[in-house]
């Protein structure tokens, strides 16, 4: 055919009045996952006030009570009301999310831009350090850092924090390298903007977007992380409420008496599916404005 | 509603056009509305120039009439591309009719040729077979073009990649060819070049071109009949001699004025257009040119003017007023007061350039883009350096402001501030995430001025370059184009420096804002004192902001004179070529 | 952006969390279930270590080594009376140091070498020069005879009171051909050959060991008793209890032979092809408690321990119908309860003084272990302690004793004795070097009534010493018994000939067993 076809066809380009439409441009199925990822906040803020029993005490009902009779979600093979350990789970999930994304956005936005910013043989020396991270097998390393360490989630936490940064490192780098040749930050240069000054204002926050975007689409995959080495054994000794642990502890039960270890699951798999919706939701959000 | 378009060609040649648009409108989703009832009709072997500002929907046109709008728009009227209606019809209809009838060349041909592919294969796709995609590019006067079918996009310079692309365009003799602003991104020589290129293959093949462009000048090269497009809907419609000489519609004699020519008085400011395009998602209720129209009355802003037969061309004018004869007059436009005496150049050099090399890349091999080049801005004067892309212009500004280091000679800087520059895309040049009053402030930050001063300043510097002080709260993204560029020369001035240079400022400008630019610039420099290197393209740009000219070719210069001597008699072969490529208005 | 192995291994674990167990049930069937009348279906939750019978020294395994081999004797069906099996009877001499067993005539190994005295002593030797764990068993042996061939004739340095048990005993002596030890010595006594393959005198032969997915065992035909029912048995590798449920109930299973989760019992009641079936066994569930290092080196806090976990209430919860508060160290059936009691009565105060402690389970599949664990952590948070709960794996668990102040206060494991006799209870679990003393209990006085039972003149005198070291430890409050555990057996309804030994816990006597 006669017509290569540009990649822009809408002839409009991006214009900023779209922006409001945003978030109607949003699909409804990533609204959803918002809104799930909200109220999972609201269940992680509030479980204590939420959560009907004590996660870690028997109730009087007894234990393998099935759901309705006992609680919303009936008990477990220790009398304790599998409800409020989900709630607890969840809360325990999405705030461990939370710290090591938190500490991996930190880490990894320091060296990142320290690295981006400064070029050369700091930026390569950095960079070289953070593969060297990168090359560390996650769920090894948490092992090991268990076995000598003693298992407990802030281990668990730091393990995987260990390997999480370095994407981090690596995305904000790059993201500094791309802002570094644009024409806004020579201008800063000729307006006499300091080294320092030039990196945290005029570069930096030109990664906040990318890092938004990878940091929503984490949230899943750390849920669901953290559940298989808590599933594994790897989290929290009991009786500490963790998804992972719940439904492993529960395989035993799963054809008798499955809500056991199925509401565990459930609830990773739901903490998980919404997570990387409401990441969706947010990349699409933040590709349309940018 | 019917339009019968009675141009001479049109008459002429066929009553079975090869496009024919009827009440065309498109609508993209969030409400704008791009183009708005445009009917118009492209007659076989036929050149029409369609010309409009960013937003009058002139690409959108022609994409409509590919059938290449976006899925998402809204379509409505017809847009009939020989016997197919590329509104109603299919997706597979809409491509077979494509590949049948039309033909496309677009802005930047990058992003449509496949950088993985070599050039050959890609024009072989569409012509058949490698000897048919060789003799294609040969008649796009691609020199060599066995040699170059086997070459990877990347490999060719942007002249010739839009060869290739026309090559492309013109496979299986297209009944119309739409060019969408084909030469912007080229330099002047390669521009003539191209649009010499059209206009022949018009005449061997008798395939109608829509060209479309927002330089009025280019438009008048090669176009049988130029039709102006504002805020989506027609202006103005025409033989292209007869529009140009005689235009109806207020706004092309606008266009008219503000075109920079090579003999516009220097020292006078350019006429400019008061305000701004409209918002494609809130079109005035009437005449969509009405609110910047200084011939508007009220009945203007309370109906849309239909395109009716122009009084003083053969062609067609949607304006109230055309009848009343005052469309032409030029009084209404805005023009600024004659610049105040622009300081004399003083004896002791603001900038001086000694010796300067530059050469990049890597160790594999080095390229020498700033050979030993010599230049001087006296204090408060104004020197243009022209040259062709790739000619190391900007390389040379940039150590000039000190951005970069040369390899070896000095860079003489004057008294007073810090040197600044005005980048070509104003927009990219601010920082997104600041506001304007954020960026301002930390140059005043930076040059000592402590903080409860800063806010009056800003508002100084702003209103210096017309802008309303709240513009300090707003980000870049919620400024036009123009503001935005207003934006960042703010910034250069807040602090007057005694040394201003611009990295050509307004090549990505529309006609009005490219003038308003010229103005502040040239206004700037005389309240403020500044000594101005402006780099540019350009040569009636050159001339009117500048006094002396400085030609640069291969890193270095090759003329150098006072302006009106380089631009009426050249002496370097460069600089001939140069002159004799600016397209303009009487070329025609 | 390249994903991280974590995640996959992550999605990896969540999918198969969800559908794990629904997958698995019919992909297995293969080429066992095309003369499905004639095979016998079993399934190991994890490999044996080794057939080798000198060497073997676990739970997992009892059926392959009790149907492939013979001991000269063995254990009744549900009892402890030990019945002729290749000795088709025995002398004692009055100073209990000469054992003279007379052979079965007529017995072949399953390579066709006849079976007489000169086997029996060939395996003894071997017993002692492989030197594995169960050796000890034959460590009292002062000399061999074998006068003839059906008769062998065995001389103890010093008096050995439960011989007679080693001998029954699942991990005792087996009778191996010696034309397969002497084809296959090798350098090391034929234990590489061995580890794949048995050459006994038992019903089944082993036809194939494939490590880590199934073992076939083929109907001797030239057994000496009556000859197995079965054709073939298949044991397949079925590390997961989920699947081995399944396969059960679409037939492709005939007997979950252990680990069976107690609380899911219920759910098999209903189904009409599957019967449960539980089995007095010598399992006991047991808390060892760390004497070595505070707080339980304080006797006072041993005993707060004992009060605070609510032993009986405990029992009940977790082992329901199939199990029972232990009223012993003894299981019943090893001694006479009455000569030992152990009963902890209840209190629910806090205790003064508790604070942080480790509690260690091993690992099972049936999740028991996990369970009593946790809701004695529940017990004692309760009281006040705050305990931290760790899951091991069983060779961690042998390690602690190298370093008895690095060990965990609280280590609850299930353990069933040698032989049903109480000195291969008592000395392995509480005797100074006992093999399964944990954490390190010492007490010269329990030794020394535990080498006074052993040498006993006669059985009242020597179960008055079983009992009176019973009664220390349990004064000492150094091992906490908790349940005496029923061996429960899941199987298809139409199995016929189900024959169990109380000592040969998670076993079948495959030879009787049958269909329809």
């Amino acid at each position: 055919m006669a017509i290569a076809e540009p990649v822009v066809l809408g002839g409009v380009g991006r214009p900023r009045w779209a922006a409001a439409s945003r978030w109607s441009g949003m699909g409804r199925v990533e609204r959803g996952g918002i809104a799930i990822l909200g109220l999972t906040t609201v269940i992680a803020v509030a479980a204590p006030l939420l959560a009907p029993h004590a996660p870690t005490l028997p109730v009087h009902a007894g234990s393998f009570v099935s759901p309705g009779r006992g609680g919303l979600l009936g008990t477990d093979d220790l009398s304790r009301d599998v409800l409020s350990r989900v709630l607890y789970g969840i809360r325990a999930s999405w705030l461990s999310a939370l710290v090591v994304i938190a500490s991996g956005v930190l880490i990894g936005g320091v060296i990142g831009l320290v690295a981006g910013a400064t070029g050369g043989w700091v930026d390569s020396a950095l960079m070289r350090f953070t593969d060297l991270f990168l090359a560390l097998p996650g769920p090894v390393l948490a092992i090991a850092v268990v076995a000598a360490l003693g298992p407990s989630l802030p281990h668990t936490l730091l393990a995987v924090g260990i390997v999480w940064w370095p994407w981090y490192a690596r995305i904000v780098r790059g993201e500094v390298r791309a802002q570094a040749v644009r024409p806004h930050v020579d201008a800063a240069r000729l307006a006499g903007v300091g080294r320092t000054r030039r990196a945290v204002r005029h570069l930096l926050p030109g990664a906040v977007p990318a890092v938004l975007v990878t940091a929503s689409l984490d949230v899943g995959n750390l849920v669901l992380t953290l559940a298989a080495l808590s599933f594994i054994g790897l989290g929290s000794p009991p009786p500490s409420p963790e998804l992972g642990a719940m439904a492993a502890r529960g395989m035993p039960y799963l054809l008798g008496h499955p809500w056991i270890p199925l509401a565990p699951a459930v609830a990773v798999f739901v903490l998980a599916f919404a997570a990387n919706l409401a990441g969706d939701g947010i990349r699409d959000l933040l590709e349309t404005t940018s | 509603m019917t339009v019968v378009l009675q141009s001479d060609v049109a008459a002429t040649t066929a009553h079975s056009s090869v496009l024919c648009l009827r009440d065309l409108a498109v609508t993209f989703p969030g409400g704008v509305r791009a183009l708005r009832g445009v009917s118009l009709d492209v007659a076989p072997g036929e050149i029409v120039g369609l010309v409009g500002e960013s937003g009058s929907g002139k690409t959108v046109l022609g994409l409509a009439a590919l059938g290449l709008v976006a899925p998402t728009a809204t379509l409505s009227g017809t847009a009939r591309l020989g016997d197919t209606d590329m509104v109603a019809a299919g997706a597979e209809q809409r491509r077979l009719a494509r590949r049948r009838l039309a033909g496309a060349v677009f802005q930047d041909p990058m992003t449509s040729l496949n950088p993985t592919m070599t050039v050959g294969r890609q024009v072989a796709e569409a012509a058949g077979s490698m000897d048919a995609a060789v003799e294609l590019l040969e008649r796009a006067r691609v020199p060599e073009p066995r040699r170059r079918a086997r070459q990877y996009p990347h490999q060719l310079s942007g002249g010739l990649r839009q060869r290739v692309m026309i090559a492309m365009a013109i496979a299986g003799g297209p009944a119309l060819v739409v060019a969408d602003e084909p030469t912007t991104a080229l330099d002047v020589t390669v521009q003539a070049e191209i649009l010499r290129l059209l206009s022949d293959l018009r005449a061997e093949t008798a395939t109608s071109i829509l060209f479309v462009t927002h330089d009025l000048a280019v438009a008048a090269t090669i176009a049988d009949r130029i039709v102006v497009l504002y805020g989506g809907r027609l202006a103005e419609v025409g033989p292209t001699e007869a529009v140009l000489g005689n235009p109806d519609h207020p706004y092309t004699a606008a266009l008219l004025a503000s075109r920079l020519q090579p003999d516009s008085v220097r020292g006078r400011p350019l006429a400019t257009l008061p305000g701004e395009p409209p918002d494609p998602r809130a079109h005035p209720p009437g005449c969509p040119f009405a609110p910047r129209c200084g011939l508007a009355e009220g009945a203007c802003d309370a109906e849309v003017p239909e395109p009716t037969a122009a009084p003083r061309h053969s062609g067609l004018v949607a304006c109230r007023r055309a009848g009343d004869g005052g469309t032409a007059g030029r009084g209404w436009l805005h023009t600024d007061d004659a610049f105040p005496g622009a300081a004399p150049a003083g004896r002791s050099p603001a900038l001086r350039l000694c010796g300067l090399s530059k050469s990049f890349g890597s160790r594999r091999g080095r390229r020498l883009v700033v050979d030993d080049l010599f230049l001087q801005v006296p204090e408060g004067g104004a020197v243009a350096l022209v040259g062709e892309s790739g000619c190391g212009k900007t390389t040379t500004l940039r150590m000039a402001v000190g951005l970069d280091k040369p390899d070896a000679g000095t860079v003489e800087l004057g008294s007073g501030g810090r040197p600044q520059l005005v980048f070509q895309d104003a927009g990219a040049s601010l920082t997104p995430w600041l506001t304007v009053g954020e960026l301002l402030d930390e140059r005043l930050r930076a040059e000592g001025v402590v903080a409860r001063r800063r806010p009056a300043r800003i508002a100084d510097a702003l209103g210096l370059v017309g802008l309303p002080p709240e513009t300090a709260r707003r980000k870049p993204g919620a400024l036009s184009g123009g503001q935005r560029q207003r934006a960042s020369i703010a910034r250069a001035v807040v602090v007057p420096p005694a040394f201003l240079a611009c990295d050509e400022p307004i090549s990505a400008l529309d006609v009005s804002l490219a003038a308003t630019v010229l103005n502040l610039l040239g206004r700037l420099r005389a309240e403020l004192g500044m000594a101005l290197l402006f780099v540019t393209h350009d040569l009636a740009a050159a001339r009117f902001v500048a006094d002396r000219v400085a030609v640069m070719l291969d890193g270095a210069i090759v003329e150098e004179g006072p302006a009106d001597d380089v631009l009426s008699a050249p002496v370097h072969e460069h600089t001939r070529a140069l002159v004799a490529a600016i397209p303009t208005l009487a070329s025609n | 952006m390249p994903r991280r192995p974590l995640s996959s291994l992550a999605a990896l674990l969540a999918a198969g969390l969800l559908v794990g167990a629904c997958s698995s049930s019919t992909t297995s069937s293969g080429t066992s279930s095309t003369s499905s009348k004639d095979t016998l279906k079993l399934a190991y939750l994890s490999d044996m270590s080794t057939p080798d019978p000198d060497v073997f020294y676990d739970i997992e395994g009892n059926t392959v080594i009790l149907s492939a081999y013979e001991g000269l004797v063995k254990y009744k069906p549900d009892s402890t009376e030990i019945i002729p099996s290749l000795a088709k009877s025995w002398d004692i001499s009055p100073d209990k140091l000469t054992y003279t067993f007379h052979l079965q005539d007529g017995v072949k190994f399953h390579d066709g070498t006849p079976f007489d005295s000169a086997a029996v002593k060939t395996e003894f030797e071997r017993r002692l020069a492989v030197a594995a764990a169960p050796a000890y068993m034959l460590m009292p042996v002062a000399t061999m005879a074998t006068p003839d061939p059906s008769t062998f004739v065995v001389t103890l340095k010093s008096v050995v009171g439960p011989f007679m048990d080693y001998m029954a005993s699942s991990w005792g002596p087996k009778m191996i051909s010696p034309k397969a030890l002497a084809d296959n010595a090798g350098s090391d006594n034929a234990q590489t050959w061995l580890k794949e393959h048995a050459d006994g005198t038992g019903p089944l032969m082993l036809t194939a060991f494939n490590r880590g997915q199934q073992y076939e065992m083929a109907r001797f035909d030239g057994y000496w008793g009556a000859k197995a029912k079965f054709a073939k048995v298949d044991i397949r590798i079925v590390p997961d209890m989920g699947t081995q449920r399944l396969q059960l109930q679409s037939g492709d299973l005939d007997v979950i032979l252990h680990s069976f989760p107690v609380a899911e019992l219920p759910s098999v009641q209903g189904n009409a092809n599957l019967a449960v079936k539980d089995f007095s066994s010598f399992l006991q569930s047991l808390l060892y408690v760390n004497t070595n290092k505070a707080p339980f080196s304080d006797p006072a806090m041993r005993k707060a321990v004992a009060g605070a976990i609510d032993r009986d209430a405990l029992v009940k919860e977790v082992y329901g119908a199939y199990g029972a508060p232990a009223g012993s160290p003894y299981a019943p059936g090893i001694l006479d309860q009455s000569l030992a009691p152990a009963s902890y009565p209840s209190s629910s105060a806090k205790v003064p003084g508790a604070g942080p402690i480790s509690l260690v389970y091993t690992a099972d599949e049936s999740g028991v272990q996990r369970r009593l664990a946790e809701l004695i952590q529940q017990k004692l948070t309760a009281a006040g302690f705050t305990p931290e709960l760790k899951e091991v794996q069983l060779p961690q668990v042998y390690e602690y004793v190298n370093d008895v102040k690095a060990a965990p206060d609280l280590l609850l494991m299930t353990n069933t004795p040698d032989a049903a006799h109480p000195d291969t209870w008592s000395r392995i679990l509480w005797g100074s070097k006992g093999g399964l003393n944990f954490l390190g209990y010492s007490n010269p006085a329990v030794d020394q009534l535990l080498d006074q039972g052993a040498q006993a003149a006669d059985k009242a005198a020597s179960d008055a010493a079983y009992g009176q070291a019973g009664r220390l430890l349990v004064d000492d409050g150094a091992i906490l018994f908790i349940a005496n555990a029923k061996d429960v057996m899941v199987m298809a309804k139409d199995l016929t000939g189900v024959e169990h030994v109380p000592n040969y816990p998670w076993a079948l006597n495959l030879g009787a067993l049958g269909r329809g």
